[in-house]
């Protein structure tokens, strides 16, 4: 700032001398000095004049000289800042939008346009953003505009369908844009493409869901010499009582009564053997693998009634007990799984018992109410427990207790218990038996 | 059937020959099966008795009684094996037909070596179930008549003084009547004495008649 300097020392220049000729001006018989003085005092006034003009004038070219240098600095950060921000916004991987209260899409990043499949934003932008969300979220898409209208964040999952068709799952996480007075004007959404994380979940899901049916399979393959057993015996009586009263029919001998009766029983056989089939075919139906909501109780009668445990309970001499609780809450369960995973607590606590000769038999199996509102299924056998310091490790995958167990079944429990939120354990082992709990949390109400 | 009270086991060479006719005697926890197979083996005249367990039919079974066991493999509690070893311990000879809902080559090899007639799977042929009962229940008769015929022998054999059947062991050995008097020191009109109240009271006709009655006591363990 030396024009600065410089304009304030001639103006401390001319204040003396106006003082001086003031002062001369005043003093008496002064004619000739008072009009040199007058001016003196005029020229002296003048250059002060001049010198505070010059002063100012140099100091308002200083400061709109700064202003100047400012605002180009200003402009040449926020231009800086702008093309940063638009490069984090365009390299920006989540797609970037700025949209309207009705939908309209006001901006929207390239990759929010390589997610909808656009090629320009020209493309996008004045566009709905309905026509890219499918038919079945834009419900719930609206709900939450209208809450970021209102001042809050909000948070969504839903399905997008792209120019193509293509579908994918996104997540959105939106705020409200405010201008200079409050007032919102726009949403900003950042969106991310969840396809992948969705459908590996999904992956996981149905992994599970083809692994109990694969177990079931591998059972049913295990099972299918009790079930060709028990299809036996009522063929086998059907053949005894046709063929028995075919040759009394032929002799043309006896009574006719004790042939009718036969042929009731014959038919009563038949019956009895179609009940196992429809039995079969109900356990094997591929059954929905989504979630129901059912009662624990039926779950389990449903699997007692198949007829590999009835088979294997009758053929082994077991006795079943079984404790139904009463007012137990609802559960949301996949059923096929959880149905599983009761087979296989049987099948191992069957198993069990399968070398106790000559020792007291019994499956109990009880439903109970949980410790945290949910539900509790028991099953105890009476076999002779398992060895010691494995109760441990019976979940873990490939450890057996059985000679030519796989270590599967009770793995794979583990994990359908978990994924239904629930947990499974062995609540008790000794010589005179084990038993297998497994707790389900109760259904949310709604 | 009731219950017999006297059911005290005796050696079956000892059984009455003739105590009653032939009955099937079915051994199978499906009742419906036992039912219908007692149905279809009375309707060619045969008599048929069912048990649901291999316990009932150990406590009901009076030994001596003819016929066969028609035997169902897996039974809860002692399955159709089992009851086959614990009438061999018994020595209860019953030819036994085994019965199975499916067949296991190492359970139908077991039940074979057994002693087992056949080993038939459900459901079966009803010829050939009744034609297996029917050669089950002539084995029986003819290992019946084949004991009581032992039996007899070993009573006869019993009846024999000590003289006697020193006289015997000799005839059996192939000694002549001359060569026995010399080795027990007696006149040859005694041992011809002798020979012939042997072979009266063993009520054999020849002298090969009687050697085969001895040595089939012999080899019977008597």
């Amino acid at each position: 700032m030396e024009t600065g300097h410089g304009s304030e020392s001639w103006a401390m220049l001319a204040l003396p001398i106006a003082v001086a000729g003031a002062w001369v001006a005043v003093a008496p018989g002064g004619g000739v000095y008072g009009v040199a003085l007058g001016a003196a005092v005029l020229a002296g006034w003048e250059i002060f004049r001049n010198g505070a003009l010059a002063r100012r004038l140099r100091e308002a070219e200083a400061a709109l000289q700064r202003e100047t240098l400012e605002r180009r600095e200003m402009e040449r950060t926020l231009a800086d800042q702008k093309q940063r921000l638009d490069l984090v916004i365009a390299s920006e991987p989540e797609c970037v939008k700025l949209q309207a209260a009705d939908g309209t899409i006001l901006d929207m990043n390239p990759a929010g346009l390589a997610i909808i499949e656009a090629k320009r934003r020209e493309d996008i932008v004045g566009k709905s953003a309905y026509g890219y969300i499918a038919p079945e979220w834009r419900a719930k898409y609206a709900e939450m505009t209208e809450r970021v209208f209102r001042g809050e964040t909000a948070t969504l999952e839903f399905r997008l369908i792209a120019r193509s068709g293509t579908e994918r799952w996104m997540k959105t996480h939106a705020v409200p844009l405010r201008d200079r007075d409050g007032a919102i004007w726009a949403l900003l959404g950042f969106t991310r493409n969840v396809t992948d994380r969705r459908r590996a979940e999904e992956n996981e899901r149905q992994h599970r869901i083809s692994v109990a049916h694969m177990q079931r399979a591998l059972s049913m393959g295990e099972m299918a010499t009790t079930i060709a057993h028990e299809l036996n015996q009522p063929l086998t009586a059907i053949v005894n009582y046709a063929r028995g009263a075919i040759r009394r029919l032929q002799s043309g001998q006896g009574p006719i009564e004790p042939v009718i009766d036969s042929l009731e029983a014959a038919s009563g056989e038949a019956e009895r053997a179609a009940q196992i089939i429809r039995n079969i075919r109900n356990f094997l139906r591929k059954q929905p693998t989504r979630q129901e909501r059912r009662d624990l109780n039926e779950v389990l009668q449903g699997v007692l009634a198949s007829p590999y445990i009835q088979g294997e309970l009758r053929r082994q001499a077991i006795r079943s007990r079984v404790a139904l609780a009463e007012g137990l809450p609802a559960i949301d369960i996949v059923p096929i799984e959880i149905e599983q995973v009761i087979l296989n607590l049987m099948r191992n606590a069957i198993e069990a018992m399968a070398g106790s000769a000559g020792r007291d038999k019994e499956l109990s199996v009880a439903t109970r109410r949980g410790e945290d509102g949910g539900v509790e299924l028991a099953v105890c056998d009476t076999g002779p427990g398992l060895p010691p310091g494995k109760a441990g490790d019976v979940f873990a995958p490939f450890v057996s207790t059985k000679p030519d167990g796989l270590g599967m079944g009770l793995a794979i429990s583990r994990s359908i218990v978990e994924a239904h939120g629930g947990r499974i354990r062995v609540e008790q082992t000794s010589e005179h038996g084990t038993t297998f709990v497994f707790s389900l949390p109760a259904a949310v109400a709604g | 059937m009731e219950p017999r009270s006297s059911s005290h086991s005796r050696p079956p060479w000892q059984a009455e020959p003739a105590s009653g006719e032939p009955t099937v005697f079915i051994v199978d926890d499906e009742e419906s099966v036992a039912e219908s197979l007692r149905w279809l083996i009375e309707s060619v005249g045969l008599k048929a008795e069912t048990f649901s367990t291999a316990g009932e039919f150990l406590a009901r079974y009076r030994p001596g009684r003819p016929g066969c066991l028609v035997l169902d493999v897996r039974m809860p509690a002692m399955s159709g094996l089992e009851l086959q070893e614990r009438l061999h311990a018994q020595e209860v000879s019953l030819p036994i037909i085994f019965i199975t809902g499916h067949g296991g080559v190492q359970t139908a090899v077991r039940a074979l070596k057994g002693g087992a007639i056949d080993f038939i799977e459900k459901p079966f042929d009803d010829q050939r179930m009744l034609d297996l009962v029917h050669k089950a229940i002539a084995l029986d008769a003819e290992a019946r008549r084949r004991a009581a015929a032992q039996a007899d022998a070993a009573a006869r054999h019993a009846s024999l003084s000590a003289r006697e059947r020193e006289v015997l062991d000799l005839l059996i050995d192939g000694q002549t009547n001359k060569a026995i008097a010399r080795s027990l020191g007696l006149s040859a009109k005694t041992v011809e004495t002798y020979r012939a109240n042997v072979m009266q009271k063993m009520g054999a006709p020849t002298v090969p008649h009687l050697v085969r009655m001895v040595l089939d006591l012999r080899r019977a363990g008597r």
